[in-house]
């Protein structure tokens, strides 16, 4: 990420001063489709229901979804096990996203099928010295697996054996890869180590309340694990409410497009909140910190969008990446779900039109390069996020 | 400059030994032609005379030294500048077959990469720009996005193709100009040094010839002086026997 954050950096630099200059004059933009501001749950519930349609339809005969290669040229630079990592890391929010919805039996099929894919497939391993995207894979399919394993329609099932197995593995593979400092990263630093030395607040946040669950079930036992984690996350807190990307002893200076500025942390705001306060930290976020965080995302969503869809990471205002966008949204909806009953409809109706208004004509959605990975990512992320509130 | 001056000082010494030469000729000889009027010189005149004379005969093998000395010097010279001439026309003959045989075929090879580089990085440009289209076609919201991220890759792909026209100019201008220019430049070099080493050759042939000629003369100068001062001091030895 830091590497594809220097290059977007330089890439922007030298391409913003012509493409605004040469662009902004001769193009008029096109006239924009209007947004209502709230959108109730009737509406959320069938944009749900065509991404569960797409995902039930596009899931490959083996249980999977997309494809674990490279398939465009904008995606290339990666270690060649990244592209599986991420695969792997995507099929696991499909399967976390069938089973969170409301059952049928084509959807039940699918979840069964993409849960033994999870179960059986390669174990995802680091590919290269510098990409270490398999931590993506270990965090969500850890993710999926404690999902399941609090279902109840799957206790003592076969699915769930082979699932408890996996996750372990990548239980491992997790403690492995948590960084000196607390935190889990996907990329390492010169001179290479085995146990990589950078993390980013928003990885680490995504799997606390995961691994508060997997202490409670037994699945781990070292507590420390778990501790140095929220550590980490407190630490990159700033006083605005802001998370920095990464942990830095002296922060950045937020002035500027800084990415540490609110406006380039709304993804990482809302997983950080909801990860503190779902894992105990309730007096250092508060309720009030909390909605502070939803506001912000409100507030600036504008930045958000028009991160959507860049190719190039980091490319946009504040440092925005288009792969925040879903990203951000679910962990919002995550947030909220986390304040008063009487006040979680009229979050999540705030947040809907936002998931809504960018479903693509077969159901699906996308907020970074359009490759396969990524649509079966962010649809499932999408549906995460328009569940909130359904019931 | 200094080197020139080195190279006229035995020019100048062989010059002055001739001038020398002739003096004592001039001043030896009246008395060679005067030989009629030999009766007539007085004895105090003829010692004076053989006195000068073995004078003469001292500085003249002196000069002879200094000559021998130059001539071991203008020799050196001559061999020193054949060989460097010869060293500069085998540098020229290296540095233009190296510039034939390597220097100038890899320079068309790199031209020829940066050229392919280009041509690749157009066809990438171009596929680029079709996946982002393909992207966006699928996705109806983000049609501001859409127009920046789409103008900036038909931009790429205009900028790739123009900067392939500019490598196929600099490939075609480094094999038809640059290239045979630097071969005229160097083959001319070569020419120019082959013409120095002949020059250095017939100069040493020269500087041989001088050599002998002024050792001849100052051989003879010698000679000379020793016959005149054998023939005064005869003459000086019959008058005082005369006298007696």
């Amino acid at each position: 990420m830091k590497r594809c954050m220097s290059t977007a950096l330089v890439l922007a630099a030298l391409l913003s001063p012509f493409t605004w200059s040469q662009d902004s004059q001769p193009t008029k933009p096109p006239a924009h489709k209007s947004v209502p501001k709230t959108l109730g749950s009737k509406e959320a519930r069938l944009s749900r229901d065509r991404a569960l349609a797409w995902l039930v339809k596009t899931q490959n005969k083996d249980g999977s979804w997309a494809r674990g290669v490279i398939v465009g040229l904008i995606d290339s630079g990666y270690s060649v096990a990244s592209f599986y990592d991420w695969q792997y890391a995507a099929n696991a929010l499909a399967c976390m996203a069938l089973l969170r919805s409301d059952e049928t039996p084509a959807r039940r099929l699918a979840l069964e099928k993409g849960l033994n894919w999870i179960s059986t497939s390669r174990v995802p391993y680091r590919g290269s010295d510098w990409d270490n995207d398999t931590v993506w894979a270990a965090l969500c399919g850890v993710a999926c697996a404690i999902d399941v394993a609090k279902d109840t329609r799957f206790t003592d099932t076969s699915t769930m054996k082979k699932l408890r197995v996996r996750a372990k593995l990548l239980l491992h593979n997790l403690k492995r890869n948590q960084v000196p400092s607390g935190g889990w990263g996907y990329y390492d630093d010169k001179p290479y180590t085995k146990r990589p030395k950078w993390a980013t607040s928003f990885a680490t946040a995504m799997i606390l309340p995961v691994i508060q669950d997997a202490l409670k079930m037994g699945w781990m036992k070292d507590h420390r694990i778990l501790a140095r984690a929220k550590l980490y996350v407190r630490r990159c807190r700033l006083p605005n409410g802001a998370y920095q990307y990464a942990q830095r002893p002296i922060p950045r200076s937020p002035a500027g497009e800084s990415i540490d500025n609110v406006k380039g942390s709304l993804g990482r705001i809302q997983v950080c909140n909801w990860a503190l306060r779902a894992t105990g930290e309730v007096d250092f976020i508060t309720l009030k910190r909390l909605r502070q965080g939803l506001k912000q995302f409100m507030r600036y969503h504008r930045f958000l969008d028009v991160a959507r869809m860049r190719p190039v990471p980091h490319e946009a205002y504040y440092a925005n990446a288009g792969y925040f966008y879903f990203f951000g949204h679910y962990h919002a909806a995550m947030a909220i779900d986390l304040l008063p009953k009487n006040e979680k409809e009229q979050w999540h109706a705030q947040l809907r039109p936002h998931i809504v208004k960018t479903q693509r004509k077969d159901g699906s959605f996308c907020d970074f390069l359009g490759q396969g990975y990524m649509v079966v990512a962010d649809t499932a992320y999408a549906i995460l996020t328009l569940n909130g509130g359904l019931g | 400059m200094p080197t020139s001056k080195l190279a006229v000082l035995p020019y100048v010494i062989f010059l002055t030994m001739l001038l020398s030469t002739s003096t004592i000729a001039q001043e030896s000889r009246p008395a060679k032609e005067t030989g009629t009027k030999q009766k007539t010189e007085s004895p105090a005149k003829m010692k004076k005379k053989t006195v000068q004379l073995r004078q003469q005969m001292e500085i003249a093998r002196l000069e002879l030294e200094v000559s021998e000395l130059s001539v071991s010097l203008r020799e050196r010279k001559a061999k020193e500048s054949v060989r460097s001439a010869k060293f500069a026309v085998e540098m020229a003959q290296q540095t233009l077959s190296t510039f034939v045989h390597s220097e100038a075929p890899v320079k068309i090879k790199e031209s020829k990469i940066s050229f392919d580089q280009a041509k690749n990085r157009a066809e990438l440009a171009k596929d680029e720009l079709n996946e982002l289209i393909a992207m966006y076609n699928a996705d109806e919201f983000a049609e501001m996005t859409k127009e920046l991220v789409l103008k900036r890759g038909r931009r790429n792909v205009e900028f790739s193709q123009r900067r392939l026209a500019v490598q196929a100019e600099k490939l075609e201008r480094l094999q038809k100009v640059e290239l045979p220019k630097k071969q005229h430049e160097l083959e001319n070099k070569l020419r120019q040094a082959q013409a120095k080493l002949a020059d250095s050759n017939l100069e040493a042939k020269k500087t041989a010839i001088e050599i002998k000629i002024m050792k001849i003369k100052a051989a003879n100068k010698i000679k000379n002086l020793a016959s005149d001062l054998k023939e005064a001091s005869e003459k000086l030895a019959k008058i005082g026997a005369n006298a007696q």
